[in-house]
């Protein structure tokens, strides 16, 4: 592998993947994981986060660093990852989103999941027409690729037609909780902002939520914790997707801050404030060192 | 999760907060995991673990078992297995009366590569933790035959623990007296999506019927029937592309552990549960005598003509 600083992006490392989460997928299992880590320290050097930005900030960096941040606030990170990572030593960071976390709002992602899983894609189909959707499409890209508040509000109100009540509620078990995230960041975990709901801010059809999502989400959580992130993750990240003014939008907003991507390349350097990652593809470690190595090798 | 499907209903557990918990066990790697994942997570309110023990067959007694099971798929004796090779052989010709002749030979094979391929996945799953587990064990196990496990003496013997909690993996099916013997609750975890698919190899069965959405771990109650009991979590293991069959089992098994020790927990914290009751003439109940070739071949003819993986694939493209 060149050298540099890696930042691999996971999600969820758990032995469980329910229906809000299959269709949607992203998670490891925890053997997968481990088997990940085993491959990955015999290729560099495993450090933190804070670690990882230090030596890139200070020059060129002449090994190879490989550190570990997660996505979403999964509750399967601090109870299966977090062993595994101290067991190498290491920490990583967790971004999380104040509405997953506050239990204020289910990820949409993840209501459409479930109401895949009860076969009610068929009904959201009918009621995506009236925003272009047409029959062949996926509704899973459509709902990405023309996102809009109404199309949420049309998620909302089907999933509440079938999903209430008590089973709502533990629906979010999948997700940490405050106290969950305070232990991390007593184990010197880095707490990240990764908005409030998890919208693709960085794109055309909403960058105009971008400030407000990052701002409700340090706002949210500020209230319950310390949490004054220096660095905005942000949502889906589809490279080719982005919004030709993602960096202007972001700089004017955030001048100070760090916008986290992720954009299958390595670090070199920080200067832009950009924080770059890979998100790793379902395949076993000596395949990742190998994808990694190429992806690597073409930045 | 709960399960979506069946109405909830809470049952008080009083008295939980101070409760001990009996683990028994069948022997293999998974239930040691099993044993070793629950002591560290209660520490010394575990305060026994019984592992049910089979008795070893001697080669004569192998073969015999092999016999049995081709006369019973050949349905008759050795004499009628021939009488009916001579008939069908009139009837359908040489080659079909092989085929199927051959079948009970296959289903012999199968179960032993199946129950060898179990424990390989097993290692290839929990290798990675078990020297981290092996420390916190505080306990050995007690080996109880699986003949004396529903025995008046082995009843007492756990009476006298006085435990709140017993918790299963494996062993033969629990008779009231077991079930009973502690104050609290029975828990056991089952390889399987109860009510859909109770009794035995039910993640082969799930995977065979390439019906993924079911290939789940259930907690449940423990009542006499097999897998029967009020369900308290019943979820899905992550499955990866690049997934055996047999790793997929041993996560199933890792899920319904993580989900009992979430069932104790809650249990102890509230005094309460929340559980599912199955209708009673729900699903199917699998036996070991519905294991055979066909199903072993098939599931891993999925895996390695790459259908598996496209299924998967194509759970995402909604």
């Amino acid at each position: 592998m060149n050298n540099g600083w890696y930042v691999l992006n996971y999600h969820d490392i758990s032995w469980e993947e329910n229906p809000f989460i299959s269709r949607i997928g992203g998670s490891f299992p925890p053997d997968v994981f481990a088997e990940h880590l085993e491959h990955l320290s015999k290729a560099g050097t495993l450090v933190s986060v804070q670690e990882g930005i230090e030596a890139t900030k200070n020059g060129p960096v002449n090994d190879v660093l490989i550190s570990f941040w997660f996505d979403d606030g999964f509750k399967g990170v601090r109870k299966y990852a977090k062993p595994i990572l101290d067991h190498h030593n290491v920490t990583a960071a967790m971004s999380i989103n104040s509405s997953f976390l506050l239990r204020k709002d289910m990820f949409w992602r993840c209501k459409l999941s479930f109401l895949d899983y009860l076969d009610q894609t068929r009904i959201l189909r009918s009621r995506l027409k009236k925003y272009g959707f047409k029959f062949g499409e996926q509704v899973r890209l459509f709902t990405l690729d023309n996102f809009s508040l109404e199309i949420v509000e049309e998620i909302n109100q089907l999933y509440a037609t079938y999903v209430s009540g008590e089973f709502a509620h533990d629906a979010f078990r999948i997700f940490d909780t405050l106290s969950g995230m305070q232990m991390l960041q007593e184990s010197g975990w880095l707490i990240t902002n990764h908005s409030a709901n998890h919208y693709p801010i960085g794109e055309a059809s909403s960058i105009g939520l971008l400030q407000t999502e990052f701002e409700t989400c340090e706002q949210e959580v500020s209230e319950h914790m310390r949490f004054s992130s220096e660095y905005c993750v942000l949502p889906f990240d589809r490279v080719s997707k982005r919004s030709p003014d993602l960096f202007k939008t972001f700089a004017e907003a955030f001048p100070e801050k760090y916008l986290v991507l992720v954009s299958e390349t390595l670090n070199k350097s920080l200067d832009d404030k950009l924080i770059h990652r890979f998100g790793p593809p379902q395949m076993d470690g000596k395949d990742l060192v190998k994808y990694l190595s190429y992806l690597g090798s073409n930045a | 999760m709960w399960p979506y499907e069946i109405a909830p209903k809470q049952v008080p557990l009083e008295d939980a907060k101070n409760g001990t918990i009996i683990i028994i066990t069948a022997g293999g790697y998974r239930h040691q995991r099993f044993a070793l994942r629950l002591m560290e997570a209660f520490g010394d309110r575990v305060v026994a673990w019984y592992q049910v023990t089979y008795p070893s067959l001697s080669h004569k007694d192998k073969l015999g078992k092999v016999k049995r099971l081709i006369e019973r798929k050949a349905a008759g004796s050795g004499a009628g297995f021939f009488n009916t090779f001579l008939r069908y052989q009139k009837l359908f010709g040489l080659r079909r009366v092989i085929r199927n002749g051959l079948a009970p030979i296959f289903s012999a094979y199968a179960n032993f590569r199946h129950h060898r391929r179990i424990d390989e996945g097993d290692r290839e799953v929990f290798g990675f933790e078990m020297d981290h587990l092996l420390p916190k064990g505080h306990l050995t196990p007690e080996k109880v035959g699986f003949d004396e496990v529903n025995s008046e003496p082995f009843i007492e013997k756990l009476k006298a623990h006085n435990a709140y909690f017993l918790c299963t993996l494996g062993g033969p099916l629990y008779k009231k007296g077991v079930l009973e013997s502690v104050k609290g609750a029975t828990i056991n975890q089952h390889a399987g999506h109860s009510p859909d698919y109770k009794g035995s190899s039910t993640t082969e069965w799930a995977l065979f019927q390439r019906n993924y959405d079911q290939v789940s771990s259930t907690v449940h109650i423990s009542l006499t029937g097999a897998d029967s009991g009020p369900i308290i979590r019943r979820s899905n293991p992550a499955m990866a592309r690049t997934d055996s069959s047999y790793k997929i089992f041993s996560r199933v098994v890792a899920l319904g552990t993580e989900m009992m020790i979430e069932a104790v927990e809650e249990i102890i914290e509230k005094g309460s549960i929340t559980v599912f009751d199955q209708a009673p003439d729900a699903g199917r109940t699998y036996t070991s005598l519905d294991f055979d070739h066909q199903l072993y071949f098939g599931v891993q003819k999925d895996f390695s003509s790459g259908l598996y993986q496209d299924l998967l694939a194509k759970r995402k493209e909604f």
